[in-house]
């Protein structure tokens, strides 16, 4: 039984990737953008949920690495007049140098200090941001961040990356390393005793999360073309947090389900009516209160209580 | 003026900078002020925080739409009865009211969750207000018609007399509380679910009455923070934000939970950000951020430890 679920979920990914491949061809510059924002999004989720459900730690203040990545690769591609190649590193690194620094304030605090202190820190990013008006352009951001693909080989180039990096995560994931957090997160004193540093696993968690975070910040520089506050703001953190919940937050794939759930509701409901924070609020609590495994959390436990219910029976 | 008559005398020199000096020490003195009524504006909504924290260990992301419902509500309630006091008091007690449904309706169901799942929870209620806010008092920010109490001088400057009542709401909610916790059976039961909820049980607490009794009262608190700041600022959809984000700031400097603690560290955020803008404007909105990341590297529990 375990063996045919991989086949369906291998079944499955190829049929999504055919589609997601096929989507362009449409022609429609709305779909493609909505998409290239679902897989910069689901990226965005994924890296988030290194440190929210494998090593429990629940981070309010992932913004900040989004917007440091694609702040520090717009102000060097237009204020620098940097070439891409070395802008595209500085982004990165600015996003790893944030992950250690924030790791160092925050990862001695678990639960909600940590979720606070990320939640703060973030917020002192955005006021940075929002009044560093000759590096950042304040409100209005950093505009004229050009890319020379057009609409639908910036939509081929995001996906290629978005997977290499969604497998890249997996791997390391489902490593040894992956495994030690995901013990740290059930039982830390354990670990302890096992010989590793708790401290270290987690800040290594830590920048691997900010690193593929500034990767998908990167992206949706060159998305947009320019750089708002919008995406320095605590709103902004909160989309990840809401994504993994929607999707499942111990499950991999979770993330990818919500953001997609997620992008299109919001894309669907703002066509009819302004007030679109509400549902999502509405969403939120019922989720909270229901179906606190998620989508893929609560489906998995049907398949595998499908599976043990017929187990017994042969058994018995 | 040093040059008097184009020749530089000493005596002169001496009262040019002991004028200095005195105009920088009065600066200092008022600045002192408007940091400490600030600082009494987010002791009470901080407090509120730190109250429900400390009752039922949840940490409540909606207290600042609470502190932007008693805003909006007291803004309304002003407009029909002309009455200030009146409709902070009856804006608060609604406030109260609200945060009590909330409890009752869905936060009570998530106590035995992990703290995230609160969080979330809140944050999702944060959305509903905020929404609801801008469907029935639209956007644009709005200000209160001027109370008209005046002002004093103080060091040579005009200094609100409103701030003066702030301050004055401020302290008497601290002798309020005091005597509430310290001195009455009902802050002897909060006082004892607190530090050991088995045992309050098994000496016949119900934990549930107290639970939703702190969110009415830490709510009533929110609203109270809104309705008082109203004739400062306007009532606009951002301000619960901010508030919120300093309430963090403060419950958190100050120990989870620890109601001292949140006194002084508001007093501290309070004081510091308003001589940072006389000393570094650039710097005031990162003050208070660095002055968290300090105390949490030396003490990463808190000025005072959680409660």
């Amino acid at each position: 039984m375990a063996k045919r679920s991989n086949n369906l979920v291998y079944l499955a990914l190829v049929f999504v990737l055919l589609i997601v491949l096929c989507i362009p061809l449409l022609g429609k510059t709305y779909t493609n953008y909505i998409v290239i924002k679902i897989s910069i999004l689901a990226l965005y989720g994924v890296a988030f949920n290194i440190m929210f459900g494998y090593c429990g730690l629940l981070s309010f203040g992932h913004a900040i690495f989004f917007s440091a990545s694609a702040y520090a690769l717009g102000v060097s591609l237009t204020k620098l007049n940097l070439p891409i190649f070395i802008a595209l590193p500085a982004g990165l690194l600015t996003a790893v140098i944030f992950s250690i620094i924030v790791g160092f304030l925050s990862l001695r605090h678990k639960e909600i200090h940590f979720a606070m202190i990320t939640l703060a820190l973030s917020m002192l990013f955005w006021g940075i941001v929002m009044k560093w008006r000759t590096v950042t352009g304040g409100e209005d951001g950093i505009t004229g961040i050009t890319r020379s693909l057009s609409i639908t080989s910036y939509y081929y180039v995001c996906f290629i990356i978005v997977l290499f990096c969604l497998f890249l995560i997996y791997k390391i994931l489902f490593s040894d390393f992956g495994l030690l957090l995901e013990g740290i997160r059930e039982n830390e004193i354990r670990v302890e005793f096992s010989g590793h540093s708790v401290i270290r696993l987690r800040m290594l968690a830590m920048i691997v999360s900010g690193f593929f975070t500034g990767v998908s910040g990167i992206l949706w520089a060159f998305l947009d073309g320019a750089v708002t506050p919008t995406i320095a703001h605590w709103s902004f953190s909160a989309v990840p947090v809401i994504a993994a919940l929607i999707g499942g937050p111990q499950s991999f794939i979770g993330p990818i389900v919500g953001t997609v759930i997620y992008v299109i509701a919001e894309d669907f409901i703002t066509r009819f009516t302004l007030y679109w924070q509400i549902w999502l609020g509405i969403v939120v609590v019922l989720i909270v209160l229901f179906f606190r495994g998620g989508i893929v959390g609560t489906i998995s436990k049907k398949i595998s209580d499908l599976y043990y219910s017929k187990l017994k029976e042969k058994l018995s | 003026m040093i040059f008097k008559g184009g020749s530089f005398t000493a005596t002169s020199l001496v009262s040019f900078i002991s004028g200095i000096g005195g105009a920088f020490v009065e600066m200092v003195i008022f600045q002192i002020l408007v940091g400490l009524s600030t600082a009494m504006l987010y002791w009470v909504v901080s407090v509120g925080l730190t109250f429900i924290f400390g009752v039922t260990r949840v940490l409540n992301f909606a207290h600042g739409s609470f502190y932007m419902l008693g805003a909006f509500f007291t803004l309304t309630l002003f407009k029909w009865t002309n009455n200030f006091v009146l409709s902070a008091a009856l804006g608060s007690l609604a406030v109260g009211i609200i945060g009590l449904l909330c409890e009752r309706g869905v936060i009570r169901f998530t106590y035995s969750l992990p703290v995230a799942f609160q969080l979330v929870l809140t944050f999702g209620l944060v959305l509903i207000f905020e929404d609801l806010v801008r469907f029935t008092w639209g956007s644009v920010p709005q200000m209160m018609q001027p109370l008209g109490l005046g002002t004093v001088m103080v060091a040579g400057r005009r200094f609100p007399i409103y701030s003066f009542i702030v301050m004055g709401i401020g302290l008497s909610l601290w002798i309020i509380l005091y005597f509430l916790l310290l001195k009455t059976k009902l802050g002897l039961m909060i006082r004892a679910t607190i530090s050991d909820i088995e045992l309050a049980m098994a000496n016949g607490i119900n934990p549930h009455l107290l639970y939703s009794f702190s969110f009415f009262f830490g709510s009533l608190l929110a609203g109270l923070g809104g309705a008082i700041t109203l004739p400062m600022c306007s009532a606009s959809l951002g301000m619960g934000e901010r508030i919120i984000i300093y309430s963090f700031i403060i419950t958190v400097m100050g120990g989870l939970g620890n109601i001292k603690g949140a006194f002084i560290s508001s007093l501290i955020i309070g004081v510091s950000e308003s001589l940072c803008a006389l000393f570094a404007p650039g710097l005031t909105i990162a003050i208070s951020y660095i002055i968290l990341a300090m105390i949490l590297v030396v003490k990463p529990e808190g000025i005072y430890g959680e409660a």
